[in-house]
């Protein structure tokens, strides 16, 4: 296996494809406002012009905002999964490159909590609104950098015990990182997971704390993070001792 | 007689592509299995662990 390339100024809302907690909603998804990546402020305003003043806190801001989806009430679709407000989400808004969004990919990543669930009129197609943001039970200092890439892409088939391409990040880093998996299929799945690095493509390490408790075995996601040192290159390693899956890895830095 | 080898103890799982061949923690490795270069990053890391002693 060797390290993808990133393929460029390629990607398009139609080949955005967006991941909730084990679910792929893309199919009903619209648009979105915007995907928050900046440091909260403390507002000092108070009622005199003397305190129009904001003071940055350095703890990271993120979310989602404005995501707009069809009212779809199909099993397991929009509707069924967002119309119960939820914390404990895990989502993963991923850009394909004039395609599937496929290893090396960029994708938002997000500890989230919804904190609305709203149905409207868009003309005549009736849609929801939700709005996402950081989920204070689950963010840590260890996940506050939303934008990562995709490791393992959902259109592939994991058959068999695999080791995907890799991707270079051009540099190690010392800060840690954090990792979401999603389990979108199963067929009597029954795998282990886990990512690795490298400092040159080719001689391999499993991260320390870099493993999922989820086991393939049933729709499900899990974001776990690590402290330790992470090489240039990492990728994603599917252990199978049974069935098939279709699953959605993605890797952050900090 | 043979010159004895530096032998590393493995911590975390690894592998090499190259020779498709993959060690778990507990086993030993020596300078044979991985580039040097990896190795000293390795043992930077704690990726491995210098042992007493070595193989013939």
């Amino acid at each position: 296996m060797t390290a993808v390339t990133q393929s460029g100024k390629d990607k398009t809302m139609r080949w955005a494809r967006l991941y909730i907690s084990g679910y792929d909603l893309s199919g009903d998804a619209r648009s979105f406002g915007t995907l928050a990546n900046g440091i909260a402020e403390v507002e000092r305003t108070g009622w005199s012009e003397a305190h129009r003043n904001y003071i940055a806190d350095d703890l990271r801001m993120v979310g989602i905002s404005d995501l707009q989806v069809m009212l779809n009430d199909t099993s397991v679709a929009a509707y069924d999964r967002l119309i119960t407000e939820s914390n404990n989400t895990i989502i993963d808004l991923a850009f394909g490159g004039g395609g599937e969004p496929a290893i090396g990919d960029p994708v938002y990543m997000l500890r989230s909590e919804q904190i609305s669930a709203v149905a409207n009129l868009d003309g005549k197609l009736a849609i929801m609104s939700a709005n996402f943001a950081a989920d204070t039970d689950q963010y840590t200092a260890g996940a506050y950098n939303p934008f990562g890439v995709v490791l393992q892409d959902a259109a592939t088939q994991i058959t068999a015990t695999i080791s995907e391409d890799s991707v270079d990040h051009g540099a190690a880093t010392t800060a840690g990182a954090w990792a979401n998996l999603h389990v979108l299929t199963t067929a009597s799945g029954d795998y282990a997971f886990k990512l690795q690095d490298s400092a040159n493509d080719t001689d391999w390490a499993d991260i320390v704390g870099a493993t999922w408790t989820i086991d393939g075995s049933a729709i499900a996601a899990e974001s776990i993070e690590f402290t330790a040192n992470t090489a240039r290159y990492v990728r994603f390693v599917a252990t199978r001792t049974a069935g098939s899956i279709y699953a959605v890895c993605t890797f952050g830095r900090l | 007689m043979a010159k004895s080898k530096v032998r590393y103890k493995v911590m975390v799982g690894v592998e090499s592509d190259k020779k498709g061949t993959r060690f778990e923690p507990g086993d030993y490795v020596t300078d044979d299995d991985f580039p040097a270069k990896i190795i000293k990053i390795w043992l930077d890391q704690g990726v491995l662990k210098t042992t007493r002693g070595g193989t013939k």
